[in-house]
């Protein structure tokens, strides 16, 4: 009984793997979910062949199509993706995508020897020949990456490279709408107000370009944010003066630091001569006086 | 009678108590609260310098130049997690100075060895010994920090308590203990080695020399001169200050119209130069009223102006609009080469379309008769160091600063990549890539990061 069954499945599988030699018109492309098509239904087959697959042979990749595939791939010691990619195609013996021919000009080999050069792995002219020298990069970087070393730029290797079809893909959303810079001139414009208001309009600039030269030395935090609420550095910080809402000329000295505007050419301290109560800070170089403060090194 | 006093008398004390106690146990839930961040902020800095110390010891037995890198970036984001939590605990800045120091040099120096061992080149002695000394300080480091720790959990110390002047227990114990430590540090941190390497904080950045020549000038010819800057109307100067102990040591000057003489609140202020009598900065903080040119106008206004005042080679590189002030970006250029450190800054009232801002202090300090070599890669060959998916447009040479303040000749291609625009620079000497930033065209005008 037992040896029937044996002979049985051997049978099976050497008609199976036979049968796979003659189907040699598939397209090689990606199943997922949702595809359909002969490549499909030979899919299915397959799985139903090895008993991982219950459902119809209907070409239609639906959700017992799924289940079988993460299964086999378990089983298979493959990335469990729901994919059928080449890897898969390999591991279930179906023929996987055509592959270039060596001495064929092709844009693809031209990208893929880009690559590699930039990477390191080819040192060769990027002309899209496939040459020796980009066998020998090819497959140096299957090596590296845990592919199969066939030296075949496939869709796995492509992935790998980096150089898929699409690589801006829906998802990526432009920049412009992500960035601004107004969160800086809004927290700057309202330490310069707490800090600074009723000072001459310079005044004002100066005590933002302070700040701002505070985030650029190493003795301070690195961050505006960082820099203006630093425990006991800014009186205004200090008592809430910082929350009060900052006029245009606080906005506009802000903007000004921001470009580049620095009175004080480097300062990273100021104080009110007739309030300053410590003594270190009279240890600092001043550099100028604007209204009240003094500026300082 | 009398009683009816007392009773009323008695409810508001209760009254009050109660609101005192309230208030009291609101108190101290908000102390509580920030005694929580201190201590974790504490004991953060701490492990973060532990692992710094780690780290550091680890490069020396590391043999690749990939796992340096790794180490170096680890050591890199710990510097800069330990300086942020240490300048959020409630410590004068002066007793921390050298040590945040430090640490942005310990992270900045990092990030530039690492730089180094991706471009092939192996850690030198003088390197090795330089990380084996600030091993060491990052040691002493943390055993300040260590024992300051085991002094407050001996002691049931809160750091919260330690900044509360007058606090009786800590009389007795040590009131300035988190000071005295960290002052302790400070002393042994004025001896680490100084750090000269290709970084913002690179101890050779504060000493660099203004490349800014001339005679010296007067006070008097310093007015004379910033009279005459604007030339829309005649104005009278006068000097309100003196600028020294920095790069461009000049005068500063405020400008009044001739006309009104009785006014003294000055919009326009300015600084000369005392070295050579150049316009270092002006700003003109007049009201700017509706716009009545256009940007095109406002560019060409300002570009006549830079020619006008001696800087002909000026081009714009970009602009930006808020208010009704056009500022625009020049970069002196030669030979076809755009030379991005010398800039001039230049903003322009688009009401009535006279020059409302200057800046010359980056072209002032940085301008200077150059050798300027020929690229030793071609234009081609740059761009094939440009990722296969971004479509660069036809490349320009500029000369570029690197963050440590060396200048870089390069090729600049602008980058499309799906919407965004970027700006990809190339050595074009070596062939690596320099920089990448990315341009974005908002309302405002267009921004580069």
């Amino acid at each position: 009984m037992k040896k029937t069954k044996f002979i049985v499945s051997i049978t099976l599988i050497t008609v199976m793997l036979m049968s796979i030699i003659f189907i040699d018109s598939i397209d090689a492309q990606n199943l997922y979910w949702g595809s359909r098509g002969s490549e499909v239904s030979e899919v299915q087959r397959k799985l139903k062949q090895w008993g991982y697959y219950t459902g119809g042979i209907d070409g239609v990749y639906g959700a017992k199509t799924y289940q079988a595939i993460i299964r086999f791939q378990r089983k298979n010691g493959l990335k469990v993706d729901g994919i059928v990619g080449n890897q898969t195609k390999r591991a279930m013996g179906l023929p996987t995508t055509t592959t270039q021919k060596a001495g064929v000009f092709d844009r693809i080999v031209q990208i893929a020897q880009q690559k590699l050069k930039q990477w390191g792995y080819y040192d060769g002219a990027v002309d899209g020949i496939y040459g020796s020298r980009t066998y020998d990069a090819v497959t140096s970087f299957q090596r590296k990456n845990g592919l199969r070393v066939d030296g075949i730029i496939g869709s796995e290797t492509r992935r790998a490279l980096g150089i898929s079809e699409n690589i801006v893909s829906a998802a990526y959303s432009s920049t412009n709408r992500g960035v601004s810079r107004s969160g800086d001139v809004q927290l700057l414009a309202m330490a310069v107000h707490g800090e600074a208001r009723g000072e001459p309009y310079v005044g004002q600039v100066a005590v933002a370009a302070v700040i701002l030269n505070r985030v650029k030395h190493p003795s301070f935090p690195n961050t505006i944010a960082g820099v203006i609420y630093q425990p006991r550095a800014f009186t205004a910080v200090d008592d809430g003066q910082i929350y009060l809402t900052p006029n245009d000329s606080a906005y506009r000295a802000a903007r000004d630091a921001l470009n580049g505007w620095d009175p004080t050419g480097g300062a990273i301290y100021y104080w009110n001569p007739a309030t300053a109560t410590s003594k270190w800070i009279w240890t600092r170089k001043p550099i100028l006086r604007i209204g009240k403060h003094v500026f300082a090194k | 009678m009398k009683k009816r006093l007392w009773i009323l008398l008695s409810i508001a004390l209760l009254g009050m108590g109660i609101w005192g106690f309230d208030q009291y146990r609101k108190n101290m839930q908000y102390h509580l609260y920030l005694e929580n961040q201190f201590q974790r902020m504490f004991y953060d800095l701490l492990v973060d310098i532990e692992n710094v110390q780690v780290n550091l010891a680890k490069l020396m037995v590391s043999g690749t130049p990939k796992q340096n890198v790794m180490t170096f970036s680890e050591i890199r984001s710990l510097c800069y997690d330990a300086q942020e939590k240490l300048s959020q605990l409630p410590i004068d800045h002066t007793n921390v100075s050298k040590t945040q120091k430090f640490l942005s040099q310990v992270g900045d120096y990092s990030m530039a060895l690492s730089r180094k061992n991706l471009e092939g080149k192996p850690l030198s002695t003088e390197e090795m010994k330089t990380l084996q000394e600030l091993h060491r300080y990052s040691n002493i480091l943390s055993q300040q920090l260590i024992s300051l720790q085991k002094e407050m959990a001996q002691n049931g110390i809160k750091i919260g308590e330690l900044v509360q002047k007058g606090n009786k227990r800590l009389r007795k114990a040590n009131q300035n203990m988190l000071t005295t430590n960290f002052l302790n540090v400070e002393e042994k941190m004025q001896k680490y080695p100084k750090l000269i390497y290709d970084g913002p904080f690179s101890e050779h950045i504060e000493q660099q020399k203004t490349n800014l020549q001339g005679k010296n000038i007067t006070s008097q010819q310093a007015q004379k001169i910033a009279a005459s800057f604007l030339e829309d109307q005649k104005y009278r100067a006068e000097e309100i200050g003196e600028i020294q102990n920095n790069r461009i040591p000049g005068y500063l000057i405020a400008l009044n119209p001739v006309q009104d003489r009785e006014r003294n609140h000055s919009e326009i202020s300015m600084a000369v130069s005392k070295k050579g009598g150049k316009i270092i900065w002006m700003l003109n903080n007049r009201e700017i009223g509706k716009a009545k040119i256009s940007e095109e106008q406002g560019i060409e206004i300002a570009k006549k102006f830079l020619k006008k005042k001696g800087y002909p080679n000026m081009l714009p590189t970009y602009f930006e609009k808020n208010d009704g002030q056009l500022l625009i970006n020049f970069a002196y250029q030669e030979d076809g080469i755009i030379i991005y450190t010398d800039l001039i800054k230049v903003k322009v009232g688009l009401d009535k379309g006279d020059i409302v801002g200057f800046e010359a202090a980056g072209y002032l300090h940085n301008h200077r008769a150059r050798n300027l070599d020929l690229p030793k890669i071609s234009e081609e060959e740059a761009q094939k160091r440009i990722n296969v998916f971004a479509e660069p447009s036809k490349p320009r040479l500029a000369i570029i600063p690197t963050e440590g303040g060396k200048e870089v000749l390069c090729y600049e291609f602008k980058v499309q990549f799906g919407q965004d625009i970027f700006l990809v620079y190339i050595d074009a000497n070596s062939g690596e890539e320099q920089k990448i930033l990315q341009v974005l065209i908002q309302g405002e005008g267009i921004l580069v990061i």
